[in-house]
């Protein structure tokens, strides 16, 4: 099936701020999901600077991980 | 040997679309085949339809009286299988390589960077079918490899002692993993996800070519599912979500379909319904999706006055798919467990187990779930989350407001499919929240993935867009192989390296595997075990069917005295009793331990005077130490001291 979607290029050229923005988001996401899972050379540069780990954690257990890594299951097997 | 194991999934994968190209045929008709733009969607419904088939068909020869799940019975039929559409299917087979040779030479041309980007792209499933051949880990040794192992030796389906009512769930993958490991060959059952992952990801793509997406896109998606730890997680270490996943997305594909025949909406229901029975949580994903899908577009091309008529006969087309689909998990859980839980997990008697009351995360932890909605998708932590889907997609989704509006919004097939997507990711959250594991909707997530890849090919083909924006999504792009390329999460080096045999099952596997070769070692024929521990698949066979029910150990449990339950365990052969700390404690210090949790109280102190225990295992020390132990028991007139 055909897509109107793809037929046409009708939507304005985003201006240099739009551009800028998108630009901002994507790498911010990017470096902050490489900062929170251990990307390339996160790990010896957090070792490096003390305030950067504290801050990870911090981050990570406002995302969820728990204090102590705990059996997430309490042991049964999950359907 | 891996060549012998590669040799065998080859066979047992061509039986699987030989059978169903011919089924398909059958639905769909000669000429809708013909119509297909690529003959790649043609081939991974057919392996799947065929596989859901085969599935079933090992069902229901498990479940005749006798023991008929053997070797000759599986083969003849695997040969009947495989001969009855060779020819179109190895035609096929080969249409598919020609696509994707074209589509590798076509993305090359396009772009230097691409050419890059789709090598790394494909690195991925190689590194993945590495680790695939690695034994099953976690919940896949615990039941979902145990209960095939079972069956492979028994002939014939029964309940897991110690895992009675876990049987009620649907049965799928369980049934391929019994009938490879019949044919001689446990890794090619773990090994096998890896062709349900490339054919989900395989459909996926379709999808997109249907929502126009185009070539650049196409490989992005490729990219984007193969780097969301969420779905590489279950292409490896024996996990079967992936035959719910590609089942849910091959019956999306199918509803896509225009002025659909009676055959196809059959088709749609049949797959939908194999998708919900290998995972039941997809009852609320895919069931929902298609159920709008399919309204939507019926609804948009019906004539006024019929729009009703027209959307419930879809529907009722659907519906008979699914029923005639579900038909033998309904016999085998009447066979099972009575006729009362026919349509269990999904409905059972109030004095049966309630599924529904599963529950991973707590109260608090559900709330942050929704707090940090859809984040957490991307960048959560939260325990049992089972992997996240890559960050890119989160960067790259603003980038679908650059996309041109089409021209009716509603028309549009990639709207279509990002709002059901959306759809079946709220409905999970909303009902689920506490089970916030990605596998539990996973088709609905990868819909969601459509829109960015689309928004890439888009700002990457248009001349309008500022080269500063395609570096950025370049370098974003980049970023994404990069994370994975760091830390390849599922060991393929340890693959690799049992592949090569250099190292043995036990080195790569968890510490379970050591436990339950400390009583392989030992048992002679007779004994039984004691399981304080989840993790049954590495014992032998028949240690396994012989291990204590549920039954056996609420009768150790009711016994007067603590030396009486001792006693008992002694006269009903249990001779190894294996814990671990999902069952009680364990006393590295004084090497005692103490059995609680929901499996029989025993302490290792309450052991009476004529009765010994003896400490056969007790590990590792690395990562959890201390997590395993195995105990002989045996009459104190033995003559050994203890240990």
């Amino acid at each position: 099936m055909s897509d109107p979607q793809r037929n046409s290029d009708d939507r304005q050229t985003p201006s240099r701020l739009g551009t800028a923005g998108l630009l901002l988001w994507m790498l911010g996401v990017m470096l902050f999901g490489w900062f929170l899972l251990d990307g390339p050379a996160v790990s010896s540069i957090v070792k490096r600077v003390g305030p950067l780990k504290s801050a990870r954690q911090a981050t990570r257990c406002a995302l969820g991980e728990p204090a102590e890594s705990t059996a997430a299951t309490n042991g049964d097997v999950q359907p | 040997m891996i060549f012998l194991t590669l040799l065998l999934l080859v066979v047992y994968s061509f039986a699987c679309l030989s059978l169903g190209l011919v089924l398909l045929r059958c639905f769909v008709g000669r000429e809708m085949l013909q119509s297909l733009p690529v003959p790649s969607a043609r081939v991974m419904s057919g392996f799947l339809l065929g596989g859901g088939v085969l599935a079933n068909v090992w069902l229901l020869v498990s479940l005749l009286p006798g023991k008929w799940f053997r070797l000759p019975v599986v083969g003849s039929l695997l040969l009947v299988s495989a001969v009855v559409g060779a020819v179109p299917a190895a035609r096929a087979l080969g249409s598919v390589v020609r696509q994707f040779i074209l589509s590798f030479k076509a993305i090359c041309r396009s772009h230097w960077f691409w050419a890059a980007l789709a090598a790394a792209a494909l690195a991925f499933p190689v590194l993945y079918a590495l680790a695939a051949a690695l034994p099953p880990r976690s919940d896949a040794a615990a039941w979902y490899f145990a209960l095939p192992k079972l069956l492979a030796h028994e002939g014939s389906l029964r309940p897991l002692p110690g895992y009675e009512f876990f049987s009620q769930i649907g049965l799928h993958g369980e049934l391929h993993a019994a009938a490879l490991m019949l044919l001689g060959d446990p890794r090619a059952a773990t090994m096998f996800a890896g062709f349900l992952g490339v054919a989900a990801v395989m459909l996926l793509i379709e999808i997109a070519r249907q929502a126009g997406v185009g070539r650049h896109g196409r490989w992005t998606l490729f990219l984007l599912a193969y780097t969301s730890t969420a779905f590489i997680f279950l292409t490896f270490a024996g996990r079967l979500d992936l035959f719910g996943i590609a089942m849910s997305l091959a019956a999306v594909y199918w509803a896509l379909r225009t002025n659909p025949r009676p055959g196809v909406l059959i088709l749609v229901g049949v797959l939908g319904c194999f998708g919900v029975v290998a995972k039941a949580t997809y009852a609320l994903t895919t069931v929902p999706m298609l159920a709008i899908l399919l309204l939507w577009r019926t609804w948009l091309r019906a004539d006024k006055g019929h729009r009703l008529f027209a959307v419930l006969r879809v529907w009722g087309w659907c519906l008979l798919g699914a029923v005639i689909a579900v038909i033998p998990h309904a016999v085998k859980n009447i066979v099972l467990y009575g006729p009362e839980y026919i349509l269990a997990p999904f409905f059972v008697p109030a004095t049966g187990h309630d599924w529904s009351g599963s529950r991973i995360l707590t109260d608090a932890q559900a709330a942050r779930v929704l707090w940090t909605y859809p984040v957490s998708i991307f960048l959560g932590q939260f325990p049992g989350m089972f992997g996240s889907i890559n960050a890119a997609v989160l960067a790259l989704w603003p980038l679908t407001l650059l996309l041109p509006r089409p021209k009716r919004f509603l028309d549009s097939t990639l709207v279509q499919l990002t709002l059901v997507g959306f759809l079946g990711v709220t409905i999970f959250i909303l009902l689920q929240t506490w089970n916030f594991s990605l596998r539990y909707f996973m088709p609905a997530l990868l819909l969601l993935l459509l829109a960015p890849a689309a928004a890439v090919d888009f700002v990457w083909n248009s001349s309008r867009i500022r080269v500063a924006l395609k570096i950025g999504v370049a370098v974003v792009l980049v970023m994404a192989a990069a994370e994975r390329f760091n830390r390849t999460k599922g060991h393929p080096g340890d693959g690799l390296k049992y592949i090569l045999g250099q190292v043995n099952a036990l080195e790569v596997s968890e510490s379970s595997a050591r436990m339950c070769q400390a009583v392989n070692d030992r048992a002679r024929p007779g004994d039984r075990v004691f399981l304080a521990t989840k993790y049954p698949y590495f014992l032998k066979p028949e240690l396994i069917a012989s291990a204590a029910g549920s039954d056996e150990r609420r009768a150790v449990e009711r016994q007067p005295t603590p030396a009486d339950r001792w006693r008992k365990c002694y006269t009903d052969g249990f001779r190894f009793l294996c814990i671990g700390y999902q069952g009680g404690k364990l006393d590295a210090k004084r090497r005692q331990f103490k059995i609680y949790k929901g499996y029989g109280w025993l302490c290792s102190k309450d052991l009476p005077d004529e009765l010994e225990l003896i400490c056969r295992y007790w590990g590792p020390e690395q990562p959890r130490p201390n997590d395993y132990a195995v105990f002989e028991l045996r009459s104190a007139n033995h003559g050994a001291h203890k240990e």
